[in-house]
């Protein structure tokens, strides 16, 4: 909360010194003008690098911790969410990741591990009623010819990636279930680096929620 | 005994900031950062977030909305707001009332932004639009429309150099070498120096390649992992590229070797980690744009690169 609040008076004070360096720049003679921007710039200079060296994310002027933490070398990593639907024959199958849009996936799988725990029953139902859906819907368009589209149909291939690359399975139609899905599963994967180094199916796979319709 | 100097400290400032630059150079950013931004938001669905469900916003902490007058269920709202930043980062990038075309959209996207992200993190850096927020914004502060605009005044020669082309240059070079001056920073003081550590550097690599939601690329990834000696090089020289990025800023030398490093940099992360880093195309603000001009007008006109006086004076000072 804290650092919302103060993440919002130095963006305001970053624009309204933005402002007046432009609109008085004009009615001022030089030397005060350059006292003005000079003062501007100091002012940018002490969020940018208060943000960074204080490591408090005062978004836009962001502390970057970009993968600043270690992974366990001998340990597991932390549980990673993983979304599955099941078909009527109970078999499971990945979802491509596209199915959750306007959701990327990082975004979805990070909102799951922090707050899905949080949630009382009848809101997780609807959390799972709506993933659902959208695999559902995801699937009968991957069967399509057309396939799932980009975000951006414009720029097609082009459309910028997320932040993680993901890999499309359903992208060519015989990767794609061939029939609805009836039922979606959350699950959290664990597993040692090393130890899968040597077999990739050697993950810890533990059931988290189960949604089926009534 | 320079540096108890007082003067010498304001003398550097004011070269630093204020020696003459070019109008090229700053409307080159104000194209570049246009282009991009706009790439970026349409590549988006952004507005479609705004109409998730509402248990997916229920744990979002209200000073957070409130911080970006974000209301949630609205989408048709946010799909209008999204169409008007895509016109005026159009409008920046063609030069059609530039600086309030800067300014309307980096508003804008200071609110459209965190949609992605708004969910579960406040702060949705590294997906590609913080930089363009204090970027346009930057520029609607500057005198950015003086030169390739669609608009008449912005036609024809530009304007001869001036400090007020610099000092918004050095502002947008500077958010974007601290981007990895405080990733290293954050690592060290996180992590520690061990960060840097060949065991670290493996897990890192392992972790990205093992895992099968993001796992894309995985050749490079296992190669490296597999190399004690290239775990140790990589993570050292990653500590040592994103702390000496910082020097670009005040060397030439810098900015001809690192800067283009860059883009092998975040070629290498993609390929062995998986990971993707837009702000790549940022990093032309770093280039000489009269220099650039000269070049294409010359290969344009099939004549032999005329410098006029001006541009050779522009070309040594600034970027």
């Amino acid at each position: 909360m804290k650092t919302n609040i103060v993440s919002l008076i130095c963006f305001i004070a970053f624009v309204t010194g933005g402002l007046l360096v432009a609109f008085t720049g004009a009615f001022l003679c030089s030397a005060r003008r350059r006292r003005l921007t000079n003062i501007f710039l100091l002012l940018v200079l002490f969020i940018s690098f208060a943000a960074g060296f204080t490591q408090h994310n005062l978004w836009p002027f962001s502390s970057w911790p970009v993968l600043a933490y270690p992974v366990p070398t001998g340990g597991r990593y932390l549980p990673l969410p993983r979304i599955m639907g099941v078909d009527d024959g109970g078999r499971e199958h990945d979802v491509d990741y596209r199915a959750w849009r306007p959701l990327a996936l990082e975004e979805l799988l990070s909102w799951i591990k922090l707050n899905f725990a949080r949630l009382d029953s009848s809101s997780r139902d609807q959390v799972g009623a709506y993933l659902l859906s959208a695999a559902n819907r995801a699937r009968e368009q991957a069967i399509t010819p057309a396939g799932l589209p980009y975000p951006n149909r414009l720029f097609g291939p082009l459309t910028a990636p997320t932040h993680m690359m993901h890999p499309a399975i359903w992208s060519s139609p015989e990767n794609v279930p061939r029939t609805p899905f009836v039922e979606l599963r959350i699950y959290e994967d664990t597993w040692n680096i090393e130890e899968r180094r040597l077999d990739p199916k050697k993950v810890d796979r533990v059931l988290i929620f189960a949604y089926r319709p009534r | 005994m320079k540096l108890l100097d007082p003067s010498w400290w304001i003398l550097g400032w004011d070269r630093f900031w204020f020696a003459p630059g070019s109008a090229r150079n700053l409307a080159a950013a104000r194209i570049i950062f246009g282009v991009y931004s706009l790439w970026v938001l349409l590549s988006r669905n952004v507005a479609e977030m705004s109409g998730l469900p509402p248990v997916f916003w229920s744990k979002v902490d209200a000073t957070a909305l409130w911080r970006y007058l974000v209301v949630p269920g609205h989408p048709g709202l946010e799909r209008v707001l999204v169409g008007i930043a895509s016109l005026a980062l159009l409008g920046a990038a063609a030069g059609i009332l530039p600086r309030l075309s800067c300014l309307v959209s980096g508003l804008l996207l200071y609110h459209l932004a965190p949609l992605e992200s708004l969910i579960w993190i406040p702060h949705p850096y590294a997906r590609g639009l913080t930089i363009s927020v204090i970027a346009l914004l930057t520029l609607s502060f500057s005198r950015c429309g003086d030169c390739w605009t669609l608009t008449r005044s912005g036609k024809g020669n530009p304007p001869s150099p001036n400090s007020d082309y610099t000092w918004p240059i050095r502002l947008l070079q500077l958010y974007l070498v601290q981007i990895y001056f405080f990733s290293a920073y954050a690592k060290v003081s996180i992590v520690g120096w061990q960060w840097a550590s060949g065991p670290n550097i493996r897990s890192w690599m392992l972790w990205c390649t093992e895992e099968e939601q993001i796992r894309v690329f995985h050749t490079l990834g296992t190669w490296i992992a597999d190399r004690p000696l290239a775990c140790w090089c990589v993570g050292i020289g990653t500590l040592v590229f994103e702390f000496g990025l910082f020097t670009a800023l005040f060397s030439k030398w810098a900015r001809w070797v690192l800067v283009p490093l860059v883009a092998l940099f975040h070629a290498g992360i993609l390929l062995s980690m998986n990971l993707v880093f837009l702000n790549v195309p940022q990093l032309l603000v770093f280039a000489n744009w009269d220099v650039l001009a000269a070049r294409m007008n010359s290969l344009l006109h099939r004549a032999p690169v005329e410098r006029p006086e001006s541009t050779l004076k522009e070309a040594r000072t600034l970027p």
